[in-house]
């Protein structure tokens, strides 16, 4: 069982462009099902959606330290699987399947200019299908997603301020390792 | 567009050159691409699936090296016994008696609605079908009305010689109520919450014409030589014998969709279009009746026993909620842009189906009981 399951999406950005490869392990547990999910129920196809997995999060870690995730890591992961599939389908020609879909698509005039809008749209189309996951998978998800630390609760039970824990979240996680253990027990006793 | 601008727009995004029209044209087909329904998979292919996903990820990502993995065992061990304790300790306090379930902030519940309905017979007088027993509960005209145990009525004709027209009944289930009603030719016709349907007790002459409001749907007995017609606000909905769903609420635009068979949506502006299976055709406020394809799991869900939402947007499902469970929703922050997306029976506490809708960070909800009788029964919906 890791402590790292109590952190949040921006804490684990940080540990990861350093390089903690269990934060990148607990990014791979929090979204494997619905990003799974997700690119199977776009490509159909059980090889091909495991290879966008594999590809997105082997590239993830590559170049941990120059990819921008902006502190929306759900929000990079769900274009870089988009990306992913955008890139297989449009591989070569397209193929016959997928041509006719957008031939079809071309006419009905549904063609949304705003990216904004289709990264949105993206975010609540796949969060939407966690509440079609099995609830066991679900769970996974909406855990990690309530029960996290952010850079404000970890200032906060450390007493020290926001601004340290965003510049230096590494240091304060060094610091949070040593207490994390007491400090949860603490956390579990206040909030329940 | 045609196979080679597809094509050209697809090579240029293979080649890092995509404009943002490509890039709007393929994100924008990506989004709907297999939106409208899920793949199936079993539960174990998906946990082996990304299990092996995982595997070949750090096969083809070189590890950091391993300094100073002793202590870190140790801490981890150490936090390990704490936290189990903890934790035991946490599920202990929410799971004992009394205390509300901790994971969520919708703390008020609502118990969903059931099969409840008043029926008005020809003479006026009126029967509240939630407590009248089952079995008889009128004969008139020749046509004797029961009671069926699960929340349906039934019309039968006993005497043909009595064949007068111009008998009204009205059957009307208030919000939080369903029924069905077998109707003396064989049709069905099940009725949603804050519904009503008006029929003659026996079908005369060249038609069969009945009147609905709000929401219904209808299994018609073939016969071709009287057309069944369903009369809405600004349409009537003409049939031989088929399957389709009728949304004749007030507060929606109305919306027929076709199961099986053929129907004819005729508007009170006298535009009228036939639409096939799968098709469903919304009369929009401006009087132009739009025709489009869609998933008809959808529209009957409430019928099966459902809520299913995809893409839904929020004051739209929030509706459907409302109407079942009887309350009032109000959005103080104003209406949330969102789409919600759910599958869920209908049949449980509201709290259940909106903790799930916050799932998709769609809003936050918050349950307001009322009073004993459910007065002022409220979900507030916050960004």
């Amino acid at each position: 069982m890791s402590k790292y399951n109590l952190l949040s999406d921006a804490v684990l950005s940080s540990l990861l462009k350093e390089g903690d490869r269990e934060a990148f392990t607990e990014i791979y547990e929090r979204y494997k099902y619905i990003l799974h999910a997700h690119a199977l129920n776009k490509i159909r196809d059980r090889e091909e959606a495991r290879d966008v997995i594999q590809e997105v999060f082997i590239y993830l870690w590559d170049k941990r330290e120059v990819i921008n995730i902006d502190n929306n890591l759900s929000g990079y992961l769900y274009k870089a699987v988009r990306n992913a599939i955008l890139n297989k389908i449009t591989h070569k020609q397209v193929q016959g399947k997928y041509l006719d879909a957008m031939k079809s698509f071309s006419i009905k005039d549904n063609i949304e200019t705003d990216y904004r809008i289709r990264e949105r749209q993206l975010t609540d189309f796949i969060e939407g299908e966690i509440a079609r996951l099995p609830s066991k998978m679900r769970e996974i998800f909406e855990l990690s997603r309530k029960a996290h630390l952010s850079h404000h609760e970890i200032a906060e039970k450390l007493n020290i301020s926001d601004q340290t824990v965003s510049k230096q979240v590494t240091n304060a996680l060094k610091i949070l390792r040593v207490k994390l253990g007491i400090f949860i027990y603490f956390l579990f006793l206040i909030n329940s | 567009m045609t196979e080679k601008e597809i094509n050209e727009i697809t090579s240029r995004y293979q080649a890092g050159n995509a404009t943002e029209e490509d890039k709007a044209f393929l994100e924008s087909w990506y989004l709907h691409h297999n939106m409208a329904d899920q793949f199936e998979i079993a539960d174990n292919d998906r946990i082996s699936d990304v299990d092996l996903a995982w595997n070949e990820i750090q096969t083809k990502t070189a590890k950091p090296a391993k300094t100073w993995l002793l202590p870190r065992i140790a801490a981890a061990a150490a936090i390990l016994v704490i936290l189990s304790f903890g934790l035991y300790f946490y599920s202990y306090k929410a799971s004992g008696p009394g205390v509300p379930p901790a994971k969520t902030d919708i703390v008020s519940n609502i118990g969903p609605g059931g099969n409840k309905a008043f029926l008005t017979l020809s003479n006026g007088k009126k029967i509240s079908l939630t407590d009248v027993p089952e079995g008889e509960i009128a004969e008139q005209a020749g046509i004797r009305i029961k009671k069926s145990g699960d929340g349906q009525i039934i019309y039968e004709v006993i005497n043909t010689d009595h064949q007068e027209g111009n008998q009204f009944n009205t059957i009307e289930t208030p919000r939080g109520g369903q029924y069905q009603v077998k109707l003396p030719d064989g049709s069905r016709v099940w009725l949603n919450a804050a519904s009503s349907l008006k029929y003659p007790t026996n079908f005369t002459g060249s038609e069969r014409k009945v009147e609905l409001k709000g929401e219904g749907y209808f299994e018609i007995a073939h016969n071709k030589s009287m057309p069944f017609k369903v009369v809405s606000n600004n349409q009537v909905v003409e049939v031989l014998g088929t399957h389709f769903n009728l949304n004749a609420y007030t507060d929606e635009n109305p919306v027929t969709t076709l199961l099986e068979g053929s129907v004819k949506v005729v508007t009170s502006k006298d535009i009228a279009k036939v639409i096939k299976p799968g098709e469903q055709a919304e009369l929009s406020a401006n009087g132009t009746l739009k025709v489009s394809d869609v998933d008809t799991d959808l529209s009957v869900a409430w019928k099966d026993g459902k809520f299913i939402f995809r893409n839904e947007p929020v004051e739209s499902a929030m509706r459907k909620i409302a109407r079942w469970y009887d309350v009032e929703v109000v959005y103080p922050d104003g209406v949330p842009q969102r789409r919600v997306w759910a599958n869920v029976s209908k049949f449980q506490n509201v709290a259940d189906i909106l903790e799930l809708i916050e799932l998709s960070k769609v809003a936050h909800f918050k349950v307001v009981p009322g009073d004993a009788s459910g007065k002022g029964r409220r979900i507030i919906v916050m960004k």
